[in-house]
């Protein structure tokens, strides 16, 4: 009983433990089962992974970093480019490479020079010998090199040569109108004309700037230019022509003048911008200002003046150049361009009224323009009674050109003020100003034309079109007072078509020298006025601008005409 | 059934996890693709804007001139205005057409039918500038052009 309860027990105690410690193992097994299994996910994502990393996105990822940061470079924008009204580009930015050297990683300067020589031509030898020697760690060698410059230096396998993007300003038109386009410097910042004057919104790059400029008329212009200054061997020629109906610049810059491309190199007369910044005397032109109030007061065209002999004022006497000793009515004093007759208007206006006239046609302020370099009017600190006779003929008083194209346009446009503009202008930009009477610019374009058919300005005329325009020479002032002899400001200004015109064109040439063909002559009639009248030649090709009279179209004038006669036959009597 | 379930549950985890694999790969193929067609865009652009610069420069007036006296040993003549386009005489055109069209049997033969009728017309001359009058033919003409209701049977 004993053994058997022995057994019994032993077999069954066996069991107990067998079954105990079959549990356990079966939990801990299951454990390191999900365990393992847990690491084997966990290996095999890490696998993945560094597969996907590696092999699949490597290349990806490689990739990626380089366009992301071409992109990052590309975000910001370029500066905006400018551009005629025809849509011609004036001003582009292009990314360019330039060629740097870290000299203290450089094996051999001599052989890397010799080879850059053949790359490069005219690197300046001995700084660049000093710069690949100097041991620093950064050096400008070129800037701007062409993209097969670099693929050529990049062959060369020179580990201390690298390359770096930057951008530069390109004027693919040259010099062609460089005094209003302006330039930058080397980080892109405007320094003169458009450039300058819109820096901000040219920087944000999002919209080009389109002006009112035509390259064609432009280079018509430039081409007369060059030839006038170089005919009368002149030491400066400017030129505009403009919208009269709507005071856009169409063209406009003066000789000598710079390539924007290599501003760096242009000397300070080059640079300097007589259309607008520069003011002078300019003379009988101012006589449409002085005859246009004298109109606009109430004056008629039969008005007479007595320029039988010359005008005392003070200690001065006012002398006329083409002296025709008689009274002259009005179109007579302008087509004769008689100073005493300008000067006998002035003293009938009275100074007052004058400077009034002349304020409103913003002859006595700097002017509002689209570029920052204009220049200030000189007018006399005391104005005395003479200057408002000399005034009256263009003499004691400075203005740039292009304040004279502004107020001829305004004299002879629908007589409100006309502000001339380069870059299309908002309505709100709009304001009308009235100078003068309809009447009165009706008027004046009559004698604008009629100065060009029987008066100082018959060089000008261009077969077929109705051209009116008036002439210019003043005497330059002399350093040490008073008036030069020989040194004279030539000028004539063209209106197109007389009857209702449109177009206006400027040309004032600083000191000409006659020569045999004018018979040593170098006045506006002489000098300036042929040259307006091959540029409405050029315009009117280019514009496609029909020819519609004849010639000897009087038509227009003939009630001027009458007053002319009658002078004739006065000055017969007398 | 344990490890069935166990093994689908294994299965679809898998599955799941591949299909996400699967989809970020793409989505960052398509990405990495995008950047690249982006950078492709800007090289391309910054090409036009040379190619534009250099179109601008090689059609510059002052370019074209230099061009043309190099091309025009003794240079060209000056042009003179003498008329737009739109003032030239038309040139001689057929409206008509060169044989009768076949009247289907349906048509009423003296129905009238709208053709064009051409007459021959000497221009206003006194409109024209004196340059213009001499180099104007002495015969030239102008054609007028206007419908009118004619019957095919006449």
């Amino acid at each position: 009983m004993t053994e058997t309860f022995e057994t019994e027990d032993i077999k069954s105690l066996s069991s107990q433990i067998r079954g105990e410690k079959s549990s356990i193992f079966d939990l801990a097994r299951g454990r390191l089962s999900v365990l393992a299994t847990v690491f084997i996910i966990l290996y095999i994502v890490v696998a993945a992974r560094v597969v996907d990393l590696s092999v699949m996105q490597g290349t990806l990822l490689q990739i990626k970093e380089t366009q992301t940061a071409e992109i990052k470079e590309a975000s910001v924008p370029l500066r905006a480019d400018i551009y005629d009204r025809n849509g011609f580009m004036l001003a582009t930015t292009l990314k360019t490479k330039s060629l740097f050297v870290n000299a203290s990683v450089i094996q051999n300067p001599q052989a890397v020079l010799k080879e850059l020589n053949k790359i490069i031509p005219g690197l300046p030898q001995e700084k660049t010998l000093h710069l690949l020697s100097s041991g620093r760690q950064f050096d400008w060698i070129a800037r701007d090199i062409t993209p097969e410059q670099q693929q050529a230096v990049m062959m060369m396998g020179e580990p201390a040569l690298g390359f770096k993007d930057e951008v530069r300003r390109i004027y693919p038109q040259g010099d062609l109108v460089s005094h209003l386009l302006g330039y930058t410097d080397i980080d892109e910042k405007g320094l003169a004309g458009l450039e300058r004057a819109y820096n901000d919104e040219l920087n944000e790059g999002a919209v080009p700037l389109y002006t009112t400029l035509d390259i064609r008329l432009q280079h018509a212009m430039n081409k007369e230019l060059a030839k006038t200054m170089k005919e009368f061997k002149a030491k400066s020629a400017t030129g505009v022509i403009m919208n009269i109906k709507t005071g856009e610049l169409l063209a406009g810059g003066s000789y000598p003048r710079f390539d924007p491309n290599k501003a760096s190199e242009a000397s300070n007369n080059q640079l300097f911008n007589r259309l607008t910044l520069g003011v002078y005397e300019l003379g009988s032109v101012f006589k449409i200002f002085s005859t246009a109030a004298l109109l606009n007061e109430g004056a008629s065209m039969g008005q007479r003046f007595d320029a039988t002999k010359p005008l005392k004022a003070g200690r001065f006497m006012i002398r006329d150049y083409h002296a025709e000793k008689r009274v002259m009515s009005v179109p007579e004093v302008f087509m004769h361009s008689s100073n005493i007759g300008s000067a006998l208007m002035g003293q009938e206006l009275g100074a007052e009224r004058l400077k009034e006239y002349y304020r409103k046609l913003g002859l006595m302020d700097k002017p509002e323009f689209d570029i920052l370099e204009t220049g200030k009017p000189i007018i006399p600190g005391v104005w005395r009674d003479v200057n408002t006779l000399t005034a009256s003929y263009g003499h004691g008083i400075a203005v740039s050109p292009l304040h004279l194209a502004a107020a001829v346009a305004t004299a002879v446009g629908d007589g409100t003020f006309v502000r001339p503009h380069l870059v299309a202008k908002t309505e709100e930009q709009n304001i009308v100003t009235r100078v003068f009477s309809e009447d009165t610019a009706i008027n004046m374009r009559k004698l604008l034309r009629l100065n060009a058919l029987e008066g100082t300005g018959k060089k000008a005329l261009v077969p077929g079109y109705s051209v009116g325009g008036k002439t210019g020479t003043a005497d330059k002032p002399d350093a040490g007072g008073g008036y030069s002899g020989d040194k004279k400001i030539s000028s004539f200004v063209s209106i197109f078509p007389s009857e209702d015109p449109e177009y206006l064109v400027l040309v004032v040439v600083d000191e000409p020298v006659g020569n045999e063909r004018t018979y040593g002559y170098a006045t506006g009639g002489w000098v300036a006025a042929p040259a307006t009248g091959r540029i409405v030649e050029h315009m009117v090709r280019i514009l496609g601008i029909k020819p519609g009279i004849s010639d000897d179209d009087t038509q227009f004038v003939a009630p001027l005409l009458k007053y002319v006669e009658e002078d004739d036959k006065l000055a017969r009597v007398n | 059934m344990k490890y069935v379930i166990c093994l689908c549950v294994w299965m679809v985890t898998f599955a799941v996890g591949g299909a996400l694999f699967w989809a970020s790969n793409q989505a960052q193929t398509a990405a990495s693709y995008n950047t690249e067609l982006a950078t492709e865009i800007k090289q391309h652009q910054e090409k036009m804007t040379i190619l534009s610069a250099e179109w601008h420069y090689l059609n510059s007036p002052a370019y074209l001139e230099r061009l043309t006296l190099a091309a025009f040993q003794e240079g060209t003549d000056t042009p003179v205005m003498l008329a737009q386009t739109a003032d030239l005489p038309e040139p001689d055109v057929v409206l008509l057409p060169v044989r009768k069209p076949e009247v289907p049997e349906s048509f009423e033969k003296d129905a009238p039918v709208l053709v064009a009728e051409v007459k021959k017309v000497q221009p206003d001359r006194s409109k024209f500038h004196p340059q213009q009058r001499a180099v104007l033919p002495s015969q030239n003409t102008q054609r007028e052009f206007t419908m009118v209701l004619a019957n095919w049977t006449q």
